[in-house]
């Protein structure tokens, strides 16, 4: 017999890949662009907002087709790792902004520590959930 | 739960490659249900019992360690 399912089927990681790059440059050029390179013209960032946008709607398929073609074990140690990032993403992010506003921390709360943070827990819960059923 | 997955398949003397190939899953997933670390869907039990010709309880039984 030929080789089993991958542990993550190469095509799709490489469309999840592709799509999320082309995603980050979009934010990039939206983030950047207005001051850089198009000297604030409200058209132009706008459509630069939609085109990320977009892309960003792609990301979202590309992920569903890539945890779609996963199979059943692989499937519910992602969706762990997606509710646990998702829980410590509101109940830290809620905590910090609360923090913030009780005026107890100075630090300005920024939308990035969250993105930081869920990204780190699902990355950690994938490999520790992995490890678990090894 | 237990199971006798990991007899059964050294009986066919296939790999854990060759029946994660049979089943349509990862070979971590046979893996894991061989050392009773995963409980499999009843579809997937279902199609385990089928490619074994075995009925589901010959093969899984939900005594516990």
């Amino acid at each position: 017999m030929n080789d089993s399912k991958n542990y993550t089927p190469p095509e799709k990681v490489k469309m999840l890949a592709v799509s999320t790059t082309i995603w980050l440059i979009t934010m990039a050029i939206a983030a950047f662009g207005p001051a850089l390179l198009w000297n604030n013209q409200t058209s132009i960032t706008l459509l630069a907002i939609a085109l990320n946008l977009l892309a960003g709607l792609f990301v979202i398929k590309s992920n569903f087709q890539h945890w779609n073609s996963l199979d059943e074990m692989i499937q519910r140690v992602h969706l762990n790792a997606m509710g646990i990032a998702l829980g410590l993403g509101i109940v830290g992010g809620l905590s910090f902004s609360l923090l913030e506003t009780s005026d107890i921390i100075q630090t300005e709360f920024d939308l990035s520590f969250m993105v930081i943070v869920m990204s780190l827990s699902y990355l950690i819960s994938i490999l520790v959930g992995m490890k678990r059923l090894q | 739960m237990k199971n006798r997955l990991k007899v059964l398949r050294a009986e066919q003397s296939w790999t854990q490659n060759d029946l994660a190939r049979a089943l349509d899953v990862s070979r971590q997933t046979v893996n894991a249900i061989e050392t009773g670390k995963y409980d499999p869907s009843l579809p997937l039990a279902f199609k385990i019992s089928r490619l074994f010709e075995l009925p589901i309880e010959d093969i899984f039984n939900d005594e516990q360690d």
